[in-house]
């Protein structure tokens, strides 16, 4: 018998046909990811930011690598570049205040242009700000200092009748605008610097209304305008960012890069491997799993700087669990027993490992200049015996099996969660169980207070005491914690109101104090921000908030 | 028959599960207690990725929590395996179940039940467990909390683990149903179940004297070879983060901190060697023994039905 | 044939129409917002962006969707990236999993056939066990760990400069995400061709082949692996889908902008515009490629009737 098969001519061919298929595909799909070749001579900047670009609508950004980008390619009246990336004249060129300290007047830069040449004015500020009460973002609140804005974004909210007319932000002439704030801010131009500040231009986002707001597609080139010193000029989702440089910046004779181009790369190996081979010449944020070996060898071009946040254990303070079982964490005792007896030098020198200070109070040390906090709690095993058994559990006796929440898709929260677990034990005789949850879940589970003691981090918007103390506002609703205490709303408040910024830092110092002595957080350690930089690379000084100031990054040859 | 089944595929493959199993198992008393050094939630600040050393509980080295990998990799073993042998159990129970009705029913049920199977070999499954798990894990928690209401074990815990089985069992069953199905077709039309059909004999003993005995052998094959994908799938979802519970080890756990140990500057080899060797012995253990058998008891089945 | 094709044809909109509400179920039970970002936001803010997506309610969300998707094939925007829409990443993502889907799978299918074949012919030989243990080690490892060691092994200082490390130039850096791609159906494939060759080696008109005299390779290379090769065509439909829509593990390790990422992290962003768009060209891809097998079934086997009932 032969074989059944007579039809072997058509599986050669398609045979044949698989084989083939690659090589032609891979034409199409190399143009989409092959380098753009550079013109003689003109350096590229390469560099990995954190993660993917989630968005570049100032409305919507919240994400640090969003606002890195952001930094390069759009600028505010005033911009974080000046010494110690303070605030300096950017957009405007001078500032008059008021002797209430409440209106600020602003003169704007004539030759200031947007990257299709038309002029930049007061308007286009007036467009941008207006347009984040019309359609409120992660960061609108910050705008609520300035006079009858939340009561227009409230109106707006509530589908009532809304003047922006009674708004304290006004253009008086095409370069001078004014605005006036409900009450003093002393750090307005911190704000002023800060993206969700910054002016867009109307006419090219014109095709993307949507409601009262913008869809977020206006920020995609070739649509996009902006007015930093570069300009975005191609953007492959999960790839990459190209950005050249913006000749119609007013201060384009400054900036020393021609291009910068933002690679995609969330995997910490790969990251470390594509910088050792010459590819990018910076990483923003080396992931955890890889920088503590590199700091160990001394790699070239590793880098670390205190950052400007604190990581953080948030104890859920209501007198009632989520299960409904009376919350031992209630007790002011037991919270500063929990925070007394952890020894938290071991785990920046086992887990965490890039010399992370240790934490015994909220806000990073030295990271504002004039702030100095008061002392915390330490490490003192025998106190907190001493507290447990004062709030009634001696030896841990009695105490229920609480959960500690971390999320699991980071894996140093983990680790202290299960140290956490080991030293309660040890130095209370208290038995915890650990619980991980991914990122979503996690989140959830925090802001509606589902939880008992949970892994958190805290990273300062701008460079401020409050940006740390609102948090725990009874009313805020960043309060995890659940922790209420009117004191402390007392001297806060008492805070917004001064003008003076030395008796301010002082209530705040008070208010700070209370945070770490009641503790409804117990600070562990203050982040360290560790990054890659090649030694070619001028210009680029890491700093607690990890701003760059684009315009002076250069290439040596 | 006899000599088939001493199959040198059998034999080797066999062993060495039986090995590693046996291993894990025995050392259980230990890996549990938290007095013995081998404990697998035993911390020791001083040994914080400590290299391999003689003493037993140095053999493997240890973790980035200076707990011994070897008591870890044992108990992660036993996890692993139980995870495995669970999720083909539900695998065999509800994909012999469909598949015998959809089979022996035929007709309008049968089609019914077999659309469902496409439609679900239509899902991204890898999609559907992660969603499946995050879905019903709180739900579960609650759920036992409320059963329970006091503390005869964890309930987050035991949720964790139910549901990490029913969402790997969840796609395991559909192979099984369309072999199953396949092979009681095929049984239903030779002659010695038309035969007895023929004497009148019972449906129900046809059945379970003609058709069940000789599903046997395709259903053994198929619950062996499932074993080694579960175990594989819940090593990806705990390279995910969302796996089994911290501090209850897996291989797949261990393997995946291994891999987070490896970088070009400093490579904690046994951080990834130790737990990828025992659990490539096992997962090559159960394959041998499921192609030996296949070999053995299933030589005419239809290979082409997945 | 015609039939066959008429009939599934039919069948697949419904299908999808299932598939997609059983997703649709799951996404909105699973708990976590789509919209919670790094902190908390003012409820009025996440009320504003759910009426962008009209995620109000799970009922604003059906009756906006679907019929966008039936009339204008727009999975709408992604929540996540908001910038993107649905149909932007899968343009973007999609043929970049394809191609190296591609590759993979005909790395899987040549070589699994190979070697299945091999191990067959020498039955309980050296070969038998060597090529089938070295295929079932690939599978014996997570793939995390494989593409893992893959990617060390191009960064090595041997092999410097062969591969671009994390990104795509050159064809030959599709070598070795292929090849990771490409573990798990090749010892799928090495082993059914084992099984299905044995079958077929038995058989009588092998027999018959050789009593003729034609040469014994003849014989097992030109008309037993035509036999042999049915069951791996109907396990390359499944597996084809499953290998071109990508993989998260090898597009993680290899960054790779591929769609295969997007079914894990769409789920843990909640993502849900995403994640049905996702959902359903999986499930196209799935249902297309079996009827593609089913076709192809026919080319290769006259016997086999494809326009009767299955």
């Amino acid at each position: 018998m032969e074989s059944p098969i007579r039809h072997s001519g058509i599986r050669r061919r398609l045979i044949g046909l698989f084989l083939a298929l690659p090589p032609i595909l891979f034409a199409p799909l190399c143009s989409s990811c092959d380098r753009r070749p550079d013109p003689a001579g003109a350096a590229v900047f390469r560099f990995i930011n954190r993660g993917d670009i989630i968005t570049l609508d100032l409305n919507q950004m919240s994400y640090v690598q969003d606002f890195r980008v952001t930094y390069a390619i759009r600028e505010g009246l005033f911009s974080p570049t000046g010494v110690n990336f303070a605030p300096e004249p950017a957009g405007a060129t001078s500032v008059d205040l008021s002797p209430d300290k409440r209106t600020y007047t602003f003169h704007l830069r004539p030759q200031a242009k947007w990257s299709n040449g038309d002029p930049v004015v007061a308007g286009d500020y007036v467009f941008s700000w207006k347009l984040m009460l019309d359609s409120p973002g992660e960061y609108t609140y910050l705008l609520h200092g300035i006079e009858g804005a939340h009561a227009y974004g409230d109106a707006l909210a509530a589908d009532e009748p809304a003047d922006f007319e009674s708004v304290g932000i006004k253009a008086t002439d095409p370069h001078t605008l004014q605005v006036t704030l409900a009450k003093p801010i002393t750090y307005f131009l911190d704000l002023i610097a800060f993206p969700p500040f910054y002016p867009r231009h109307e006419p090219s986002m014109r095709p993307f209304k949507e409601g009262r707001g913008y869809n977020s597609r206006y920020t995609r080139p070739p649509a996009v305008v902006t007015n930093g010193p570069f300009v975005l000029t191609d953007w492959q989702f999960k790839k990459r960012l190209r950005l050249d440089r913006n000749p119609n910046y007013w201060d384009a004779g400054n900036v020393k890069l021609s291009a910068i181009e933002n690679v995609t790369n969330d995997n910490a190996l790969s990251q470390y491997l594509q910088f050792e081979a010459g590819a990018v010449r910076y990483i923003t944020e080396v992931p955890a799993d890889v920088a503590p070996e590199l700091r160990a060898q001394h790699k070239v071009g590793f880098s670390t700087c205190t950052a400007f946040g604190t990581f953080f254990l948030t104890l859920n303070c209501r007198p009632e669990l989520p299960s409904g079982q009376k919350n031992p964490l209630n007790d002011t005792r037991v919270r500063q027993a929990l925070a007394l007896s952890i020894d938290k030098s071991f785990i920046t020198e086992n887990i965490s490992r890039l010399g992370e200070p240790v934490a015994s109070t909220y806000i990073p040390p030295g990271t504002l200049p004039g702030y100095t906090s008061l002392p915390g709690l330490g490490y003192d095993v025998k106190r907190a015996k001493q507290l447990l058994a004062d709030a009634g559990f001696p030896e841990g006796r009695g105490f229920p099996k609480l959960p500690v929440l971390y999320n699991s898709d980071n894996s140093l929260r983990a680790r202290v969660a299960q140290v956490l677990k080991q030293q309660w034990k040890q130095n209370l005789g208290i038995d915890f169980e650990i619980e991980g949850v991914e990122v979503k879940t996690f989140k959830e589970r925090n802001s509606t207070k589902n939880y008992t003691i949970s892994t958190v981090a805290w990273y300062g918007d701008y460079p401020d005491v409050s940006t740390f103390t609102d948090k725990y506002l009874s009313s805020s609703n960043q309060n995890d914690s659940d922790w209420q205490n009117p004191e402390y709303d007392g001297l806060l408040a008492q805070a917004a109101s001064e003008a003076d910024a030395t008796k301010r830092f002082d209530l705040l110092r008070r208010a700070e104090n209370m945070i770490n002595m009641q503790v409804p957080i117990i600070p562990i350690f203050h982040y360290v921000n560790a990054s890659m930089i090649d030694p070619s690379v001028e210009g680029m000084t890491i700093n607690a908030r990890s701003l760059i100031n684009w315009k002076r990054v250069a290439i040596k040859n | 028959m006899n000599r088939g089944l001493l199959s040198p595929r059998i034999i080797i493959g066999g062993g060495v599960l039986a090995l590693v199993l046996l291993a894990c198992l025995i050392a259980l008393p230990w890996t549990l207690s938290s007095a013995s050094s081998i404990y697998y939630d035993g911390q020791h600040g001083d040994l914080v990725r400590g290299v391999p050393a003689l003493n037993p509980a140095g053999w493997f080295g240890y973790d980035t929590l200076g707990r011994s990998l070897l008591g870890r990799c044992l108990l992660g073993g036993a996890i692993s395996l139980m995870i495995g042998i669970a999720a083909a159990a539900i695998a065999v129970v509800v994909g012999t179940f469909v598949g015998l009705i959809a089979g022996y029913t035929g007709g309008w049920v049968d089609s019914a039940l077999m659309r469902t199977v496409d439609v679900m070999y239509g899902l991204p499954y890898i999609l559907l467990v992660i969603l499946f798990k995050i879905a019903l894990e709180t739900p579960m928690t609650d759920g036992l909390e409320r059963l329970q209401h006091g503390n005869w074990f964890s309930s987050a815990q035991a949720a964790n683990l139910i549901v990490m089985f029913l969402s790997i069992g969840l796609v395991g069953w559909l192979t099984m149903a369309r072999v199953v199905r396949g092979q009681v077709l095929a049984l239903r039309g030779l002659p010695f179940v038309e035969a007895a059909r023929a004497l009148g004999l019972p449906q129900r003993r046809i059945f379970m004297r003609h058709i069940l005995p000789n599903l046997v052998g395709p259903i053994t094959v198929y619950a062996t070879l499932t074993v080694p994908s579960a175990i594989l799938q819940e090593s990806f979802l705990s390279f995910l983060g969302v796996g089994v519970r911290l501090p209850l080890p897996t291989w797949g756990s261990l393997a995946s901190d291994g891999v987070a140990a490896l970088s070009p500057v400093k490579f904690y080899w046994w951080m990834l060697l130790f737990p990828c060797l025992l659990l490539m012995a096992a997962l090559l253990g159960l394959n041998f023994l499921g192609d030996g058998l296949r070999d053995v008891l299933d030589p005419k089945k239809d290979a082409g039905k997945l | 044939m015609g039939r066959l094709i008429a009939y599934r044809l039919l069948q697949l909109p419904l299908i999808l129409a299932i598939i997609y509400v059983l997703t649709f179920l799951l996404v909105w039970v699973a708990p976590g917002d789509p919209f919670a970002g790094e902190k908390n936001i003012d409820p009025a803010v996440v009320a504003s962006l759910k009426a962008t997506f009209h995620a109000e309610s799970p009922w604003k969300f059906l009756a906006y969707y679907p019929i966008q998707i039936i009339g204008h094939l727009n999975f709408g925007q992604s929540m996540q990236y908001r910038e993107w829409t649905v149909n932007d990443i899968i343009k973007s993502a999609l043929p970049i999993s394809v191609v190296l889907g591609l590759f993979a799978m005909v790395i899987a299918t040549v070589v699994g056939i190979v070697v299945g074949t091999m191990a067959a012919v020498r039955r309980g030989g050296w070969i038998d066990w060597l090529s089938l243990t070295i295929a079932l080690v690939g599978i014996s490892v997570p793939s995390f760990v494989v593409a893992a060691l893959l990617l060390m092994l191009s960064a090595s200082s041997w092999l410097s400069g062969v591969f671009a490390v994390g990104r795509f130039e050159r064809p030959i850096d599709l070598l070795l995400p292929g090849v990771a791609l490409a573990m798990a159906p090749m010892a799928y494939i090495a082993r059914l061709t084992r099984v299905s060759m044995l079958d077929v080696l038995s058989s009588d008109f092998v027999r018959t082949a050789r009593a003729k005299g034609l040469s014994r390779s003849w014989v097992i290379w030109k008309h037993c692996l035509k036999n042999a090769i049915l069951p791996v065509l109907s396990y390359l439909g499944p597996a084809a889908a499953y290998t071109l829509t990508g993989s998260f593990v090898v597009e993680k390790v290899f960054n790779i902008p591929g769609l295969g990422q997007h079914f894990v992290n769409s789920v843990l962003n909640r993502d849900r515009t995403l994640i049905l768009g996702v959902v359903l060209v999986y499930s196209t891809f799935v249902l297309a490629f079996n009827l593609i097998v089913d076709l192809a079934y026919g080319l290769v086997d006259p016997r086999i009737d494809v326009g009767g009932a299955r």
